[in-house]
């Protein structure tokens, strides 16, 4: 049977596997190999020069984790130290080399015992295995299968012989290796046999060696999210008490009327008193400032100017607040807040269970890994040149809140956002006492957990969104707050945080979660929608609703669902299940038909990931006539040229696929993608030097552009592959980093560490 | 001086991977206004107009050395870089593959180069595809002369283990009427490594008694779709059955009415692809079938109905073969079991058969139970050497009650 597996494969083999490897040649190679590769030894047998070149010599392989790496390199090369220094001894003769590779591979041999040894034989009847025929006349009578199971392949074919013909039925398994055996032993009854597969030019008679001791090691297949996973620990809990014992102190950020709650509310009224936030569980002393921390409290009141903040003093309901603020709560939500709209209750008396109570779970991130760095290598001195914003270097408010984010600056924003959290008495430790929300608390809230999730901390915001339950509580709502926000309807939590809220389990290994909330989320948004086109408002109220108003929700409310779709679809496609991711892409068409190229081509590239290049190539014709109809031609079409080069890419054509690339940057010079991937397909043509000098000249051109992690980690593995002087390389890079870029820099993918 | 003059890398080339971002968003009347959407827009790993997409077009190199799979082609970089200040000569640079039963050479050209200077490299991409499982190490030798003549050589092994991609079963089934003899085979292939897979190729290649039809597509029309849907793609441990309907060749059928034990019958070559077309290939060995063991006495069908009437008599016919070397003389009883009874006399005789010839015999039998019923019970003895050939399971009839459709 060896023999006819040999003579087919050889004409497909040669379309995928360069000529030397034919397997005729290989197998004179091998014992021309044997004989020549002495000359080589025996020419340069200076064994010391080179033993000590083999100690000096550092084998670097990319390889997932250095720790493994080194286990599979270390034994072997100290296995030929071993050998070589056997050397000398020997004469210097043609055979020296031979001996030695011998040696070397008892050594690989006796490293894996059951793979070697017992294999090679074994494998000699697999390649004549029978492969039993089950007719059906006959079923097994149950004690036949089992003893027979755990034997060897032979005692099975012993059994077989002997057998009446009545026996012959009954189906034997043939088993490979003890590995393979127990799963076989389970197939018994529905007569299946495992069958040996090998790669069709594989000449020699082993292919199946069993590899019963080697688990199927998971190596996660590349992907930079992994690879970038930030597990940053959090401060100890001894830093957050040192700093937050002292501030317990109520303040209300914007709200003008939650700011005076004495002058607002006489204190006898208990309705109105409750969002001064002392509600039944607070005793007026406590929240009252005990030890209030002046200069921030100063800062922190003068941060927000009714007219400046388009949060504060929203107590005229405008329309577009109501088309933005509209949801529909829950049925115990909903009663609670007709409760409290009604007089019937006081938020006072409401089971503090229901509300939600969020406090800080952890104090500031400081900390600018940048900086780390480069006081590990360069110096004390020029980490001191290092500039960036901190929380302090900012005004104490929103605006100092947004130029620390578009400044890249996320760890100093999320210790902003803390601070202002803490004024709001929603600091470290109040998480579980009852607080009273305002638009601004919760926007507030919102960016800090949104900036935790840029910075991949996701355990973080998952302790910090806990207390929010599922975002439904009554006192999320305006309602709930009848004096504070007169006549304002709807929910305080920002739609975005719903997406936020729900797309964060799906960083923590729990995607069904992501999807359930969404669902929820989605649900809600086509409520609400058939409710506008069935002319009643938002929360299916009787109201009126201009005609201009009700288009303009419509619209709202169509791209809040549509952003809905996208996190679903992305969800998905995380979860691998893309047969609905890809459906659901699809279905977003209808909501952005403006983004319909980018959509069709992200649905090939899924395809094409999946290895499915004729499906992908279908999606890709899609946006190539969709191009032709706007009167474009293919190739004045960046994203059809980047498409075809994908295809190129995946059909091993990596020539083809630089060409693509370049054309892409003759209409767009500047396009940071089309630069990226040229250089990584002359990588992959050998052109290692041409590589690295395109993006070099890119990052140093254009640092805006090109200082980007995907980017970064290409240039630094190119620098490893060049040259031992990659660190020096890759210390410049973070020079130029430490320039430009902000505390949220990823460092890992300068790989200094 | 530092002796170490020239350094080697190796780096494994699979296929980049895309990048994925992560969009975090708000709109325009939050606290951040537009800062979250500009800076994903600033950002040259998005796909612009549609940020929120997270599969982007921007390549990354593979960052981990990977599984490798039987049947998958593994590649490399091999750079060796000249890191001195001084020009070095002669260089020769061997990459070889060592499993555990072979070596190979795997470098492109085996010439040496002439010279080497300072801050230069020579590259080579080496291809290989996997044959076998198990330790692969790859031998990295690089040799060469300083300036001032003296001759250096260095090696490095890199040893990686290359892991079996698919578990597949096979099951033969005969076909019950087998005036044809057809074969029908049912291949279990399961995706045993950890990443999805697009089955590009999965077919049978029949030896040279059978020909096949692939039962792998349902035509609809013109066109014709896959019976496993439009994505053609395995998960990780998910199974897929294909099934292969095998016909002897007329030059063979006759002989296939007589032929015994082990007949070749092809084998399944499959080929799939995963992240940007990264491709493997297997074929399975030869598959091998034990031809149903018709004993001296060969008992076929050659006309049974499917569905029949509860209760009613209906015919079938009957072939029987003289596989032995010898005259039989033959008694045919029938026995009724709990839901198949005959009609007619059991115990007739059917005269003498000589080797090699057959017979064909009309019988009648009925059913009184429903549901998919086996027929059993027929008993052949040769009087010449008074043994009897039990014949039970030869076929199944789906036995209905007329009363019960809507017509009647």
């Amino acid at each position: 049977s060896e023999l006819g597996s040999q003579e087919h494969p050889d004409e497909t083999l040669e379309a995928s596997v360069p000529p030397q490897t034919d397997p005729t040649e290989e197998s004179i190679d091998l014992d021309a190999e044997a004989f020549v590769s002495p000359q080589d030894d025996s020419s340069h047998s200076e064994s010391l020069v080179d033993k000590l070149n083999d100690q000096m010599m550092e084998s670097v392989m990319i390889s997932d984790s250095p720790n493994s790496e080194e286990e599979d390199v270390v034994p072997i090369d100290s296995l030929l130290e071993q050998n070589e220094e056997e050397e000398p001894k020997t004469p210097d003769d043609a055979d020296t080399e031979e001996r030695i590779e011998d040696v070397r591979n008892k050594d690989v041999s006796a490293a894996e015992p059951e793979e070697a040894s017992g294999a090679l034989f074994k494998e000699e009847n697999e390649g004549e295995k029978i492969v039993q025929v089950d007719d059906k006349r006959e079923t097994v009578a149950p004690d036949d299968p089992k003893p027979e199971a755990p034997k060897t392949q032979e005692s099975a074919l012993e059994m077989d012989s002997d057998s009446t013909p009545k026996d012959e039925a009954v189906p034997v398994c043939t088993i490979f290796s003890q590995g393979v055996q127990l799963k076989a032993q389970a197939l018994i009854p529905d007569g299946f046999q495992p069958t040996l597969v090998k790669s069709p030019s594989f000449t020699i008679g082993n292919t199946e060696t069993p590899n019963k001791l080697v688990p199927q090691v998971c190596q996660p297949s590349p992907s930079l999210s992994k690879f970038f996973t930030d597990s940053s620990a959090v401060n100890p809990a001894s830093d957050f008490f040192d700093s937050f014992t002292t501030s317990t102190s109520f303040v209300s950020i914007s709200n003008p009327n939650a700011e005076s709650p004495k002058a607002a509310a006489p204190p006898e009224s208990p309705l109105v008193s409750a969002p001064t936030a002392a509600g039944t569980y607070f005793t007026p002393v406590a929240t009252k400032p005990q030890v209030a921390p002046a200069e921030p409290m100063n800062k922190l009141q003068a941060v927000f100017p009714s007219g400046d903040d388009p949060f504060g003093s929203a107590l005229v309901t405008s329309d577009l607040d109501k088309r933005r603020d509209a949801w529909l709560p829950s049925e115990d939500t909903r009663r609670v807040l007709i409760s409290v709209a009604t007089q019937q209750v006081s938020p006072v008396q409401i089971d503090r269970e229901q509300l939600a109570m969020p406090g800080l779970k952890f104090d500031n991130l400081q900390g600018d890994a940048v900086k780390d760095l480069m006081q590990r290598f360069l110096g004390d001195q020029a980490a001191m040149k290092r500039q960036v914003l901190s929380a302090n270097s900012v005004e104490q408010n929103f605006l100092g809140l947004k130029r620390l984010i578009s400044t890249k600056n996320w760890r100093a924003a999320v210790d902003l956002t803390g601070r202002l959290l803490t004024a709001h008495g929603q600091g470290y430790g109040k998480s579980g006492q009852p607080t009273n929300h305002t638009t601004d608390s919760l926007q507030l809230w919102f960016v800090r957990l949104a900036l935790l999730v840029k910075l991949s901390l996701f355990q973080n915001a998952e302790l910090e969104f806990e207390p929010f339950g599922n975002l439904d509580h009554p006192d999320l709502y305006y309602e709930y707050y009848p004096t504070v926000y007169p006549g304002r309807r709807g929910s305080m939590v920002p739609f975005s945080m719903r997406v936020l809220h729900a797309e964060l389990p799906q960083y923590l290994q729990k995607p069904q979660e992501t999807l359930d909330r969404l669902h929820r989320i989605k649900s809600v948004c086509q409520k609400i929608l058939s409710n506008l086109q069935e002319g009643l408002a938002e929360d299916g109220s009787m109201m009126n609703l201009t005609q201009d108003n009700r288009l303009a929700s419509i619209q709202l409310w169509r791209s809040r669902l549509s952003r809905v779709m996208y996190s679903m679809a992305n969800c998905l496609l995380m979860m691998k299940d893309y047969m609905l991711a890809v459906e659901t892409y699809h279905s977003i068409i209808e909501y952005e038909p403006e983004q319909r190229v980018q959509l069709l081509s992200g649905i090939g590239r899924i395809f094409l990931q999946i290895g499915d290049i004729r499906t992908a190539e279908k999606y890709f014709q899609d946006v190539e006539k969709g191009c032709q109809s706007k009167g474009k031609t293919a190739n004045e079409d960046t994203s059809v040229l980047m498409n075809r080069a994908f295809v190129y890419l995946s059909q091993n054509n990596y020539a083809d696929a630089h060409t693509c690339f370049s054309s892409v940057l003759e209409l767009d010079p500047k396009n940071p993608v089309a630069n990226n991937n040229a250089a990584v397909c002359l990588l992959y043509l050998g052109r290692l030097k041409e590589s690295l000098g395109q993006l070099e000249s890119l990052v140093h051109k254009d640092p805006a552009l090109y200082l980007h992690e995907s980017v970064l980690f290409n240039l630094t593995t190119m620098y490893e592959l060049e040259s031992s002087r990659s660190t020096q390389k890759k210390q410049a890079l973070l020079e130029a980093v430490a320039c430009r870029e902000g505390d949220s820099f990823n460092v890992q993918c300068l790989k200094l560490v | 001086c530092d002796p170490q003059q020239s350094k080697q890398t190796v780096m494994r080339l699979t296929k980049p991977t895309l990048f994925t971002n992560m969009p975090v968003t708000c709109e325009d009347r939050d606290l951040p206004g537009d800062l979250f959407i500009r800076l994903m827009k600033d950002d040259p790993s998005t796909v612009k107009g549609a940020e929120t997409l997270i599969l982007g077009e921007m390549l990354t190199l593979p960052q981990n050395f990977g599984n490798i799979f039987l049947g998958e082609t593994f590649s490399s970089y091999i750079s060796v870089h000249n890191d001195s200040n001084q020009v070095v000569k002669d260089i020769l640079v061997k990459a070889d593959l060592q499993t555990s039963s072979q070596r190979l050479n795997l470098s492109a050209s085996n010439s040496a180069v002439s010279e080497l200077k300072p801050e230069c490299c020579i590259d080579d991409v080496i291809h290989h595809e996997v044959k076998e499982i198990g330790t692969h190490i790859l031998v990295c030798a690089v040799s060469y002369t300083t300036q001032t003549g003296e001759k250096l050589y260095f090696r490095k092994f890199f040893k990686f283990q290359v892991l079996k991609p698919l578990d597949v079963k096979t099951k033969f089934y005969n076909a019950e009427v087998s005036l044809t003899d057809e074969v029908f085979l049912e291949a279990q292939i399961q995706n045993i490594t950890t990443s999805p897979m697009f089955m590009e190729k999965v077919s049978l290649e029949p030896s040279m008694m059978y020909n096949v039809t692939e039962l792998n597509n349902v035509s609809a029309g013109i066109e014709s779709e896959s019976t496993f849907g439009r994505m053609s793609y395995l998960q990780p441990l998910d199974t897929r059955q294909y099934l292969y309907c095998l016909k002897p060749k007329p030059e063979f059928a006759e002989k296939a009415g007589v032929i015994k034990g082990v007949t070749v019958i092809g084998k399944l070559d499959i080929v799939w692809k995963t992240n940007l077309g990264e491709r493997g290939r297997l074929q399975t060995s030869q598959l091998q079938r034990m031809a149903p063991g018709y004993g001296d006495v060969r008992l076929s069908l050659e006309l049974i109905p499917d569905t029949v009437s509860l209760e009613e008599p209906f015919d079938i016919t009957c072939k029987i073969t003289n596989c032995s070397e010898r005259t039989m003389d033959l008694v045919l009883e029938m026995c009724n079991t709990r839901s198949v009874h005959w009609c007619g006399v059991s115990g007739r005789q059917l005269g003498k058969l000589s080797p090699s010839a057959s017979l064909s015999i009309p019988l009648k039998l009925l059913s009184s139970v429903q549901g998919l019923q086996s027929i059993s019970g027929l008993r052949l003895t040769d009087t010449f050497l008074k043994r009897t050939y039990e014949y039970d399971d030869i076929a199944q009839v789906c036995v209905v009650c007329p009363y019960t459709s809507p017509e009647s």
